[in-house]
């Protein structure tokens, strides 16, 4: 009896002892450790356009300059003014992302940020830089923009975030490992539930099977858009910016939600999406919703350190 | 997400303690339908990046059966129980789950939060039935594995993928009355999900109707 109560009380001290264990490796595993990687951010941001046949737009320039000052105060280093307006032509823009992106520490983290307008021609989407002719070769293309990304920041950095407040910016979202069932017209779907959505995927498992399948694990850049790839996005004279642009910025005072103290980039779409779809789309519906896209991949990156 | 995991354990142990006694000598070994959940992590990794864990949580339905019961005596009763001999067993299973984000490295990189289910099927053993150290209670060990195909969703994204993953499962089953057991098991998945790896880990409990 003696023995056996021995082992029965060896064996209860020895699962109390590696049950501790397993709490105390888990807590620490998860504690949040603290930032050491430098982050540079180049904002872009044009609401005034060189040629008087395109229409001026409100809020890009304060978009860049007021996303900057956030994540400035966040702990990036920012530049949010050589490419804004006027000066934010296409030679300028692609001069500047070889110059900035070539300074900055070996993986380093690097962001991009796009305020303006944006086009599609089925087949590309586009951003347009001040001095847009009326020429495809004056606007700059998901290709070009990829080229651009992939020549002058990969060499440096695999930690990469690309954020592009524009119509038609889903165009510049590329899904990875991943199918995203959010319509690129989300309007024409409005009111469905992303989650109840979730189950079309069912249909389409051989196709994620040979996705996910393909993917080699290595980094590439975040991606995330204010609208679908077939759809508009929109500034408010309200909310004085993009409408995606100014829940981002939002994001950075509530989007915490595991309340680490880091806003992640998809904790700040996914904050920037709901926003959007509760506040904007409920209110103009059919005639003006959109929603927000982000790349797949297990990998995310801090937006906001809140510390 | 924020996981608590004392409380589970805590709720698990005391359900153990306060059992009452079966009056059966030996649990089924596998057949009957069981609806049970834990608290699990995630050890998730890209080629490129520190390995991260990733706490989450785990609801199962599953429908055990017994391949084989070998050794079987002349008196083994109705309804799959056998006496005291090995059995070979099998399941499938369907399984929703959620896994929070990993904590960020110092870089700034952490691995995104997912959540899915899947669908499982399993092979494996149960021992002897014993009698539980303390409890009293009817018992059997098992171990399982197997494979299983997971659709997933990167949470607050509308961005779904899917991956196959090997999946394993020890129990712990004891017979709590006819015709309950409660099983308390510790799940484990290996699984290839875009480029990298996750190898999930935990404990859960759950309630099988024999």
């Amino acid at each position: 009896m003696k023995i056996r109560a021995r082992i029965a009380g060896f064996s209860r001290s020895a699962g109390l002892i590696g049950l501790g264990l397993v709490v105390c490796l888990a807590a620490s595993c998860s504690l949040p450790g603290k930032l050491t990687g430098e982050r540079y951010a180049l904002m872009i941001g044009i609401s005034e356009y060189i040629s008087p046949t395109i229409q001026d737009l409100g809020y890009p320039k304060d978009d860049a300059q007021d996303l900057g000052a956030l994540l400035d105060q966040s702990g990036w280093n920012v530049d949010s003014s050589t490419l804004i307006d006027t000066g934010a032509i296409k030679a300028k823009i692609k001069t500047t992302m070889e110059t900035y992106f070539k300074a900055i520490p070996s993986q380093a983290t690097a962001l991009i940020y796009y305020s303006g307008h944006g086009s599609e021609d089925g087949s590309e989407a586009y951003i347009v830089p001040s001095d847009y002719g009326g020429t495809k070769a004056s606007l700059i293309s998901t290709t070009e923009l990829s080229l651009w990304i992939q020549d002058y920041i990969l060499p440096y950095t695999s930690n990469v975030i690309v954020i592009i407040d524009a119509c038609y910016s889903g165009g510049f979202v590329p899904q990875s490992d991943s199918l995203d069932i959010i319509d690129p017209d989300y309007d024409a779907n409005f009111g469905s539930s992303v989650s109840s959505l979730a189950l079309t995927g069912l249909g389409d498992l051989g196709v994620l099977l040979a996705k996910n399948l393909e993917q080699s694990g290595k980094l590439e850049p975040i991606v995330m858009s204010a609208s679908g790839s077939e759809e508009l996005s929109w500034e408010s004279s309200s909310l004085k910016h993009g409408v995606f642009t100014y829940y981002l910025m939002k994001a950075a005072e509530s989007g915490d939600t595991n309340r680490d103290d880091y806003v992640s980039a998809t904790e700040a779409y996914t904050y920037a999406a709901k926003g959007i779809d509760k506040n904007w789309n409920e209110l103009y519906g059919n005639s003006a919703a959109f929603y927000p896209h982000i790349t797949g991949g297990l990998r995310d990156l801090v937006l906001f350190d809140l510390h | 997400m924020r996981q608590n995991p004392v409380a589970p354990l805590l709720c698990c142990v005391l359900s153990l303690c306060f059992a009452p006694n079966g009056g059966r000598l030996f649990a089924s070994p596998g057949k009957g339908l069981d609806v049970g959940g834990g608290a699990l992590f995630s050890l998730t990794s890209l080629p490129q990046l520190e390995t991260g864990l990733q706490p989450g949580w785990n609801a199962n339905i599953g429908l055990g059966f017994t391949l084989l019961p070998w050794n079987k005596s002349k008196n083994d009763n109705e309804g799959g129980r056998t006496e005291n001999s090995f059995s070979f067993i099998g399941r499938v299973q369907l399984d929703i789950f959620g896994l929070g984000a990993s904590a960020p490295q110092s870089d700034g990189n952490l691995y995104r939060a997912w959540q899915g289910g899947g669908l499982g099927m399993l092979f494996g053993a149960a021992s002897p039935g014993f009698r539980m150290p303390l409890l009293g209670l009817p018992a059997r060990l098992g171990i399982e594995a197997g494979g299983g195909l997971r659709l997933t969703k990167y949470s607050g994204t509308g961005l779904v993928s899917a991956h196959p993953a090997v999946l394993g499962r020890m129990t712990l089953d004891m017979e709590i009355g006819d015709p309950l057991a409660l099983e308390l098991f510790l799940p484990f998945e290996w699984a290839w999900k875009s480029g990298g790896q996750a190898i999930i880990v935990g404990l859960g409990l759950s309630l099988r109707v024999l």
